[in-house]
């Protein structure tokens, strides 16, 4: 049962990973104009998804804790060892599911979306400027589209059944990789290259720490293997359960860590590629920079979460608080669609962070799971709104409801979820209602127990506010308000029904998500919460810092109290902004300018980007000019002038050769041709003087016989 | 050793033999008449022949078993009849180039020369 589970989730991983290289290298060649790559694409990934279920019964009936065990062996040097393993557990089986079932809405959306890249003249791109000012026609790129998708489910998906931090960080960099493939998908255009490479290197700095962790755990534990296997190896976290782990090594491996789930998550200070990456397909933004991708920072601290000291935890809430705070706010302030909704992811993980942060990585998960739900449905039916009105821009939209009334319902659901609406003591509500309920009670729990941290409690809560706010706003800028440009609105068309269905789809499970499977006793909420691995550690040098246990929030007095205070904060949030919006109480134009500051602070986004350009870009990139003079002007003349005098030693050379070698060569030649000539004299020809000559040589002969002969003979 | 003063023995012989030699290599080496060439060859052989028989006697040695006997005798009759072939030979090479030279003067046959 064990490795029959490996084996369905193994080959899970390997059917998009198929998929996609048969795309690849198939895909100009496949009939039907290239049609087919998609569903080729679409069944790989559906066809995981299925193998996920069955995964999911078998586990089931199996009723074991995990499955742990080893794909290859890279290096074994006596205690130490390199593997590439995989583990599965409940968590596994369920973000398995969730990644390939939104992978699978997402793509069938994408037949769709992509459609005119299907277009046998070529695509016409409006937003790529040619000289000349002539319409820019290029050949459509479906079959890569699709092929790169692929590939990133493969790769999500060996992120998630990996069972070491060294094949977390293969599917980790892959994942980068495709991220890079598919944001820069319109790469014509001049911010796609831009916003590609930004995100792979802010990523690349997550990274470093990721590596520098990695490092620090084989070389002090002699494995990066999390979990230990059926032989009772040793492994990442038995070691830290145990009381050899020095807090040094702890610390330092918590911190690498944490910095590669900022670079991933977006979290405060590395969060400015997201909102960049938007220049990327709206498909994309759905399925990676809200749901899946964006969530392994998340996970990876979820997995590593008895490894980090509770200090760290606490720094790790802080920054969450920050993140959610000050996304919150960048959102408010947004004029594009897709930039409003990576704020609001931004935002989201701040959250997420809270929850891990706080102690309870089962309420973070949570989130993660359902944020996943509605996040991808608030971002395709974004992708329907630019769609139909070919453009993005808040300050031009308004009125839709009335034209797409599908898109309009599912994203009032989206909003919703991502709210947290519900209705407290009768456990009812959407499922982004359970999710922020737990973490908001698991800070109530955090905040009792340590009272000078009470901000880790109503910043939160404030959050919640704030995202009433700036979701509903955003909801009634599009659908609701009387339309700002008449133009947009006179031609705007509703969604094309594989959309509208793949919308409906997604609101149910962002409805759904969170409630127990009818007759299963089982819910998303019970297999997190099933997975082993899931308690803090307690706090070693900060002392008063006590976690709440991890169970903290189900406490009846705490998730009461959450529920209550979240419900208020998200209400008032919704009545300010209908006030603003729809019962024109307030005027948004002069609140605007009665916070002008602010408002135009949040309008630049802070002017973060600009910051780090001024501080790390430009003195790299002044750095890099200043070596290029040095080399142009300091080592290349150097190089220049060994090289010129090589040609002159090359000359005195050749002059040596010529003068010297060759007169010595060609006079001892000289000499004996003049020999060779000179014995032409005494072949005469004549008779008399041979004889002559004969007679010497004989004489000669006889002579020495007689007389060096009788010398040399003994007597 | 004065020849005139002792008893006549082997030096003799090869003192007459070598004026012979010598009187014909001067032949060979100057006489620009081909025949005359040809006398000294002659010459020449013939001292070879006196050499052989001096040699062939045991009378003129000193240990009479070192003589050559009539291997000697043999090979000068031997060496007459070599002679006579070759002189023919030489007549009619001499004869040929005085058709193609029309003249026997030797310093004229230097076609060979290099």
């Amino acid at each position: 049962m064990d490795t029959l589970l490996a084996n369905l989730l193994t080959l899970a991983v390997l059917v998009p990973l198929a998929a996609a290289v048969v795309l690849a290298l198939l895909g100009g060649k496949l009939p039907g104009h290239g049609r087919i790559s998609a569903w080729v694409a679409i069944g790989s990934v559906a066809t995981a998804f299925v193998i996920t279920l069955v995964a999911a019964f078998v586990y089931q009936q199996a009723s074991t804790e995990s499955v742990v065990g080893t794909y290859y062996t890279l290096i074994e040097l006596g205690e130490r060892s390199l593997r590439l393993t995989y583990a599965v557990d409940t968590l596994t089986i369920l973000l398995f599911g969730l990644v390939t079932f939104i992978a699978t809405a997402v793509m069938v959306y994408s037949t769709e979306y992509l459609h005119e890249e299907l277009a046998p003249g070529g695509v016409l791109d409006p937003d790529v400027r040619v000289p000349g000012h002539v319409p820019f026609i290029r050949p459509g790129r479906y079959n890569q589209f699709f092929a790169t998708l692929s590939f990133f489910v493969a790769s999500m998906l060996l992120l998630l059944i990996a069972g070491d931090l060294l094949t977390m960080f293969v599917g980790w960099e892959l994942v980068g990789i495709t991220s890079y493939l598919l944001i820069s998908f319109y790469r014509e255009r001049p911010l796609a290259g831009a916003a590609a490479t930004q995100a792979v290197i802010v990523n690349r700095i997550g990274d470093t720490g990721f590596l520098i962790a990695m490092m620090a755990l084989w070389s002090g534990v002699g494995t990066l293997s999390l979990f230990s296997d059926a032989s009772g190896s040793t492994s990442l976290l038995s070691w830290a359960a145990s009381s050899e782990a020095s807090t040094t090594l702890l610390t330092v491996a918590s911190i690498g860590l944490v910095l590669a789930a900022i670079g991933k998550s977006a979290q405060v200070p590395l969060y400015i590629w997201l909102p960049n990456a938007m220049a990327g397909p709206t498909p994309v933004s759905a399925l990676l920079h809200s749901a899946t991708m964006v969530a392994a920072g998340v996970y990876l601290l979820a997995r590593t979460l008895p490894l980090i000291p509770a200090e760290i935890l606490l720094g790790i809430a802080y920054l969450g608080a920050i993140t959610h705070i000050w996304g919150g706010c960048l959102a408010l302030a947004g004029t594009d669609f897709k930039r409003v909704l990576a704020f609001s992811t931004i935002s989201q993980l701040g959250l997420m962070f809270i929850g891990i942060g706080l102690g309870s990585r089962d309420a973070a998960l949570f989130h993660l799971v359902t944020h996943a739900c509605f996040k991808s449905l608030l971002f395709l039916a974004a992708g329907a709104v630019i769609h139909g009105c070919s453009t993005g821009d808040l300050r031009r939209l308004g009125g839709l409801a009335t034209k797409m009334p599908w898109t309009a319902g599912t994203m009032l659901v989206g909003v919703v979820g991502l709210i947290g609406l519900g209705i407290p003591g009768l456990q009812f509500g959407l499922s982004g209602y359970y999710s922020k309920e737990a973490i908001l009670a698991q800070a109530a729990a955090f905040a009792e127990a340590n009272p000078i941290h009470g901000l880790l409690y109503y910043l939160p809560l404030f959050g919640a506010g704030l995202t009433a706010l700036y979701a509903f706003r955003l909801w009634y800028l599009v659908f609701w308000i009387r339309p700002r440009d008449e133009g947009t609105y006179a031609h705007a068309h509703p969604a094309p029904p594989r959309m509208r269905a793949v919308l409906v789809v997604l609101a149910a499970a962002a409805i759904l998500a969170a409630m127990p499977i009818p007759g299963l006793e089982l819910s998303v909420w019970q297999s997190i919460h099933a997975t082993a691995g899931g308690e803090p550690r307690s706090a070693e040098w900060l002392v008063g810092l006590s976690l709440p246990t991890a169970d903290a929030h189900h406490d009846a007095e705490h998730s009461m109290v959450a529920e209550l205070s979240a419900l208020v904060a998200t209400v008032v949030g919704i009545l300010l902004i209908t006030a603003v919006y729809i019962w024109r109480q307030l005027d948004p134009s002069e609140l605007a300018q009665r916070f002008e500051t602010p408002v135009r602070f949040l309008r630049r986004e802070g002017r973060v980007e600009a910051f780090y350009n001024t501080v790390f870009v430009a003195p790299t990139l002044g750095l890099a000019s200043g070596l290029r003079w040095l080399d142009r002007h300091a080592i290349d003349p150097v190089i220049h002038s060994l090289a010129h005098m090589w040609i002159v030693l090359a000359r005195w050379q050749d002059v040596f050769d010529r003068r010297v070698v060759d007169s010595a060569v060609q006079g001892l030649s000289d000499r004996l041709w003049s020999w060779g000539v000179g014995l032409h004299l005494w072949q005469t020809g004549r008779l008399r003087q041979y004889v002559l000559m004969m007679t010497a040589a004989t004489t000669a002969i006889f002579l020495i016989a007689t007389f060096v002969w009788n010398l040399t003979r003994s007597p | 050793m004065n020849l005139l003063a002792e008893p006549v023995g082997l030096n003799h012989y090869l003192f007459v033999s070598t004026v012979l030699l010598t009187c014909g290599l001067i032949c060979m080496a100057g006489k620009r008449n081909a025949l005359g060439v040809l006398m000294g060859v002659e010459l020449i052989l013939t001292a070879a022949n006196i050499n052989l028989v001096a040699f062939s006697n045991p009378a003129l040695r000193a240990d009479s078993q070192l003589a050559l006997h009539l291997d000697g005798h043999i090979a000068a009759i031997f060496i007459m009849v070599i002679a006579a072939g070759e002189a023919a030979v030489a007549l009619a090479i001499g004869l040929n180039f005085y058709n193609n030279h029309a003249t026997i003067d030797v310093d004229r046959a230097d076609d060979l020369k290099g």
